[in-house]
């Protein structure tokens, strides 16, 4: 995510109200575009689907899509922020000349870990045709490609063409499934839906290559980063274990169904936390536009200063700027997510009711829409944490998510329904705790760690 | 165990010089006692070749880089959970004031049988951090408050050295030898502290004022901007690091169970830095005629092209004065043209001041008067200089002079360090010798040059000067006597533990 703050400061450094909004709007577009595209599609797809294929078709279609993007995510975020962290520096370096065949090497990494992975996981349904399967693996790979895609891209500023490329994509695979006949069923709809991810994959490789033109030279610098900064292999491994860990055990858990062989699905708690998941989309884009714009001009200006030879009161001041500019982030993200939150709080049921939604639904959404707050939380103030490099603390709070969230849901399960999500809520809420805790501990020492951290060179 | 341990900074075996050459002298005419030698310098890659063969009485080479260190990868910072002794210690220790005692520095945190802390630890530790954040804010007030990056990277490397050393396990010996003050000098108290040995200091050059002259002019110290400070005033770091080398030269001579130099204005200025009268003895320099004078293959021994010719003997670096020299033989070609003048030494050690020079060569027109043959075999061109000149703004007891002497040159020199004593003659006796020359304040050509000038035109009065010249380094400064001085000492210091 980082990077796109760069140009939106075009609309927020002016005191504009209209750029500002539009700044606003158009950061909400950009960060939560794909997201919010992906989840139509599936929704689309689903409401066609229904009148044309038999409900467990559909729980087939849905969970295969679910899975996807799970082992997706784990598997990108484990590599996600290395190798954020070496674009990042060529970039500053203003050297793109490995770019593009790192991407090459990663897409091919990616085909062959998603084949190889698909080969296994789908050996153990033997029912699905094998179109299907194929088609599958190919939708696999072509998620991985997808984020892959998207790293550079976001690094690189081109968010347009990442939403035309979604728009394109989405309505392919919307009308394929569109003009999906009865007797194709769930092939032609698994076909038709994973042809326009396909598509996106193309399209955002060929982004790609268009926005690292000139010469390549083929460089495996990158593997370095991979054991610099092998904290954050654990660190991002652990945060997408932990945002899914609870759902795995409730598809496994009580009131837990098996649709198919491997896939297992649970329609009351996936539906509670996917609609508590779409609340904190605004608070994740404001936050991009604040951290980006506000948090990071103090941060590299009390850099500068340091470099500046300046003094010690000084470089106070300057700590005491990011810390108001943190205090301001945290304090407009709740002022607005708040309202939000405890509205739909509130009027859950009807919201249920107006959703076509089970009740039964109600009470998740309820402890989900809180915990999304809370984890939107502290994953902003981890990434501040790591903004100053505070990888081990990070691993530390993201692993602690991960067990407090695996242990506190499956101890959640034993209990009545209405504790459901509970777990969820509760972990996301200790995580949240203890990294305030070490985010003030770190910025009101910001001078100590920053200059006794500094290794010994010359 | 070895007899006596030798503690080179920058010099043998790796760095040539004056001192490099006494230390080799000193380690192959005593075949007998067997040597440690310990190099300290600042940087492994600087070190490449010896530049000597070594004798076969060194029984090892350890080698300590002041600046190599393994601490190159970001490291979370930590408390110590250091007592309040430990602390008050470390506080005393930092800015090298003289309160602070080294003994219980290396006691609590150095000595590998005492030591609770791990010595690299301590460049990330809290507690050091609260030290020297007390010691800013006590320092300065808001206005006046300097760079804190600088301050912070002064403490990490004056310090860093110096931990170095404090870390440093010496070879076992009867007695320890340092060549200098400095961190040659502290391996050396580290000695004493232990209890592992004597220890003897030689200083040749005064190290401490040394590194004066090197921390003034110096421009990679930090200097406050906005500092309104009296012109001759140093900054708060160059002060700090000053204070550092004056700390260090001091621990030296308190530890020092003797101390030598090469001769009397020294010594002076030793006991001005705090060092007790009682504990200097001078043992000047010697050279060994025979070797200097044996395997002479008259087919190298240069030629004169003229009617007289002049040396100076030096490498050409800013402290020789090169510049001022030059100058000084434009004004001896107003007078005398039948000469010629040779820069006998290392033209490659600074390439930039080099250059300046043969500009300024270019610049006078005396390009056929002055040639800079590079690093030469001295002994062959000896005999055929009629006039040996020093320029240099500061030196010791230069062995060329007395090299000089040897062949019976008569010389012109600066008036810096022994050069004094070495024309006109040290004591009583050695002054009623008469003089080797004239003897002329640094940085001032056309003295210089009517000085030589004057004795180039004067025959018998350079003949004369040549005579005393070798009288007086027969009578004082033979290599045997030097060595003989060094044997005494050290076997002194033998029986004491015995």
């Amino acid at each position: 995510m980082a990077g796109i703050g760069f140009k939106l400061q075009k609309y927020f450094h002016k005191d504009d109200l209209f750029e500002n909004i539009k700044g606003t709007v158009y950061s909400i577009v950009i960060s939560s575009g794909p997201w919010l595209i992906s989840v139509l599609t599936i929704a689309f797809i689903s409401i066609f689907a229904q009148q044309n294929i038999q409900i467990t078709d559909l729980f087939i279609l849905k969970s295969m899509i679910c899975y996807t993007y799970a082992a997706s995510l784990i598997i990108f975020g484990a590599t996600e922020m290395p190798i954020t962290r070496y674009i990042a520096d060529q970039l500053y370096k203003n050297d793109h000349s490995t770019f593009k065949s790192l991407y090459f090497i990663l897409v091919m990494a990616s085909v062959v870990i998603g084949s190889l992975s698909c080969l296994l996981f789908y050996s153990y349904f033997p029912t699905l045709n094998l179109l299907i399967k194929i088609t599958a693996t190919m939708f696999f790979c072509s998620v991985l490609i997808i984020w892959l895609s998207m790293m550079f891209l976001t690094a690189a500023k081109n968010y347009h063409q990442v939403v035309y490329s979604f728009l394109f994509g989405a309505s392919v695979s919307i009308l394929s499934c569109f003009f999906v006949d009865k007797e194709y069923g769930l092939t032609g709809y698994v076909v038709g839906y994973c042809f326009g991810q396909f598509l996106i994959a193309i399209c955002l490789s060929i982004c790609v290559f268009k926005e690292f033109k000139g010469i390549d030279y083929l460089s495996f610098e990158f593997l370095k980063y991979f054991k610099k900064c092998r904290l954050l292999i654990f660190a991002g491994l652990f945060y997408y274990l932990g945002i899914w860990v609870d759902k795995f055990v409730f598809w496994i858990g009580p009131e837990g169904e098996k649709v198919l062989d491997l896939f297992y699905t649970n329609r009351y708690y996936d539906t509670a936390m996917f609609f508590a998941y779409i609340t904190i989309v605004p608070s994740l884009a404001i936050f991009l536009v604040q951290v980006e714009t506000n948090f990071y001009k103090f941060y590299s200006y009390y850099f500068h200063s340091i470099e500046r030879q300046n003094n010690l009161n000084i470089l106070k001041e300057n700590i005491n700027d990011i810390i108001y500019s943190i205090q301001r982030t945290l304090i407009n993200l709740i002022k607005i997510q708040l309202g939000i939150t405890l509205t739909l709080w509130y009027f859950a049921d009807e919201v249920m009711v107006f959703l076509y939604l089970p009740s039964m639904v109600v009470s998740i959404f309820k402890y989900g829409v809180i915990g999304a707050l809370l984890q939107a939380l502290f994953l902003i103030v981890n990434i501040i944490l790591l903004y100053f490099l505070n990888e081990r603390r990070v691993l530390f709070h993201y692993f602690l998510f991960f067990i407090l969230n695996w242990g506190l849901t499956v101890a959640t399960t034993y209990l009545e329904f209405r504790y459901y999500g509970l777990g969820y809520l509760v972990s996301s809420f200790i995580v949240l705790m203890i990294s305030m805790r070490a985010l003030n501990k770190h910025v009101n020492q910001l001078n100590f760690f920053t200059f006794m951290s500094q290794p010994i060179e010359r | 165990m070895s007899d006596v341990c030798l503690l080179l900074e920058g010099t043998y075996p790796y760095i040539t010089g004056g001192v490099s050459s006494c230390a080799h002298q000193l380690i192959e005419e005593t075949p007998s006692i067997e040597y440690d030698l310990v190099y300290i310098g600042t940087k492994k890659e600087n070190s490449t070749e010896y530049k000597y063969k070594i004798p076969p009485n060194v029984r090892s080479i350890q080698e300590v880089y002041l600046f190599d260190n393994d601490l190159i990868d970001s490291r979370d910072p930590v408390r110590l959970n250091l007592s309040e002794r430990q602390i008050q210690i470390l506080r005393e220790s930092i800015l090298f004031s003289r309160q602070g005692d080294i003994a219980d520095l290396y006691f609590e945190f150095f000595k590998p049988e005492t030591r609770t802390v791990e010595p690299s630890d301590l460049f990330f530790s809290k507690e050091i951090w609260d030290i020297l954040i007390d010691l800013y804010q006590d320092t300065f007030n808001y206005a006046n408050a300097p760079s804190f990056i600088d301050f912070f990277y002064n403490w990490r490397f004056s310090n860093l050295p110096v931990f170095k050393i404090l870390s440093v396990s010496l070879p076992n010996a009867n007695v320890y030898h340092s060549l200098c003050t400095g961190y040659a000098g502290l391996l050396g108290c580290l000695a004493r502290i232990d209890r592992r040995g004597s220890y003897i200091l030689t200083e040749h050059g005064i190290y401490t004022n040394e590194r004066k002259i090197e921390i003034s002019q110096s421009e990679w110290i930090y200097s406050n901007k906005n500092d309104i400070v009296a012109k001759n005033k140093l900054s708060y770091f160059k002060e700090w690091w000053l204070n550092k080398f004056y700390r260090l030269g001091e621990l030296s001579y308190n530890y020092a169970d003797k101390i030598t130099t090469l001769y009397e204005g020294n010594k002076q200025k030793q006991i001005s830095l705090g060092a007790q009268s009682s504990k200097i003895e001078i043992i000047a320099n010697g050279i060994n005629e025979e070797k200097l004078r044996s395997n002479l293959d008259p087919e190298l021994s240069y030629k004169k092209n003229k009617k007289y010719c002049v040396g100076l003997v030096g490498r050409v670096v800013p402290v020789k004065d090169i510049k001022t020299f030059i100058k000084s033989v434009s004004r001896v070609t107003e007078t005398i043209q039948d000469v010629e003048f040779l820069i006998l030494g290392p033209t490659d050690e600074d390439p930039e001041y080099y250059n300046d020079c043969v500009m300024l060569v270019e610049q006078l027109g005396l390009d056929e008067f002055i040639k800079f043959p590079g690093k030469v075999n001295l002994k062959y061109y000896y005999p055929s200089i009629d006039l040996l000149i020093l320029s240099s703004i500061s030196e010791g007891q230069p062995l060329v002079l007395l090299e000089a002497f040897c062949f019976k040159v008569p010389a012109v020199t600066t008036d810096v360090g022994s050069c004094r004593e070495l024309i006109e003659g040290a004591s009583v006796e050695d002054q009623a010798l008469g003089p080797a020359g004239f003897v002329v304040p640094f940085g001032m050509p056309n003295e210089l040059g009517d000085k030589i000038a004057d004795l180039l035109q004067r025959e018998l009065k350079r003949k004369e000067f040549g005579e005393n010249a070798y009288k007086r380094f027969k009578l004082f400064y033979q290599e045997k006597y030097t060595i003989r001085n060094y044997v005494e000492l050290y076997q002194s210091y033998f029986m004491d533990e015995i």
